[in-house]
């Protein structure tokens, strides 16, 4: 199975993030909401097994639309959440230039004849405009699509 | 083949950090009660009991230093004061004043000019004014130079 892997560096692991709601291991992000704060995180894809391939994977910020806080209506009262598929770090005007809950292509994982069981970058940015009110949001996630094939040896 | 769709769970937290929000005592004492702070006096070190010649050879040496210390603070103040009265002085170097010389309410300032400057134009420019402002200190210290030598008679010994 392809999942999304985070880097658990109080352990020094990958770690699976957990999927459909469960919360047992979400991806987490601490923000200050008095003054606003945008972050950036890595997270990987990675398979398990090498029995498959993976193609026409897509990536995209869940909630599709950009969620406002609070009460006011202004553009910057909503949270922004972007995804960029590459190797380093990307720049701010990478970020400048995509847009919050974009669907982003990723490139197929392992081949007709061969899996691929490492790990493959990317990355997010989240970011929580200022007067956002202290609290937890959950209703946000990264929707992962892929088609899975079966290695043939 | 199969087509699948999971969605990966985040969690965000929003945090409030307001720099201006000011501790009641209850939470002060809290901060002080868990020990994360501690306020120790530093330790008062005594000293070896000086002989009354040294105490003074070290007063005379801290007080020569503070001398030193004080003027050199003037000396910065004056550079300072001397580069913004040099800005000044540029820009002042276009004022004139002027009067009409012959108008009898400024006879006396036109007979200052004749003496001063040989001019009785009816206009006095900053670098004249600057000239006045010299020789008056020159006067100033020509006065109080006689005076002294005549035992505080400023128009001689009586």
């Amino acid at each position: 199975m392809l999942d999304i892997y985070r880097y658990d560096e109080d352990n020094n692991a990958y770690l699976i993030v957990s999927k459909n709601g469960l919360q047992t291991a979400p991806i987490q992000t601490t923000h200050n909401g008095t003054t606003g704060e945008t972050t950036v995180q890595q997270l990987y894809l990675k398979s398990d097994s090498s029995l498959y391939w993976y193609e026409d994977i897509t990536l995209q910020p869940i909630p599709e639309s950009a969620v406002k806080v609070g009460a006011s209506a202004y553009p910057e009262a909503y949270i922004s959440f972007k995804i960029l598929v590459q190797g380093t770090m990307p720049t701010d005007d990478q970020w400048k230039n995509t847009a919050s809950g974009a669907i982003t292509d990723f490139y197929d994982i392992g081949s007709l004849h061969l899996g691929d069981t490492n790990l493959h970058t990317f990355w997010i940015q989240i970011n929580i405009p200022a007067g956002t009110p202290p609290g937890t949001l959950t209703h946000v996630s990264i929707r992962l699509s892929r088609t899975e094939n079966p290695v043939v040896p | 083949m199969a087509r699948l769709v999971d969605s990966y769970d985040y969690e965000i937290k929003v945090i409030s950090l307001d720099s201006t929000e000011s501790l009641n005592i209850e939470d002060a004492r809290q901060i002080y009660d868990s020990g994360l702070f501690r306020y120790t006096p530093p330790k008062i070190i005594l000293s070896e009991q000086k002989g009354s010649t040294e105490i003074k050879e070290e007063e005379e040496l801290s007080v020569k230093q503070r001398a030193r210390n004080v003027s050199n603070e003037i000396g910065n103040m004056l550079e300072d004061v001397n580069v913004l009265l040099g800005i000044f002085n540029k820009r002042s170097k276009g004022i004139t004043f002027q009067f009409d010389p012959e108008d009898l309410k400024n006879e006396s300032l036109a007979n200052a000019e004749d003496t001063l400057f040989g001019t009785m134009t009816g206009k006095i420019t900053y670098a004249m004014y600057q000239k006045v402002l010299v020789l008056e200190d020159k006067i100033d210290k020509w006065l109080s130079h006689t005076a002294i030598s005549n035992n505080g008679n400023l128009y001689g010994a009586r």
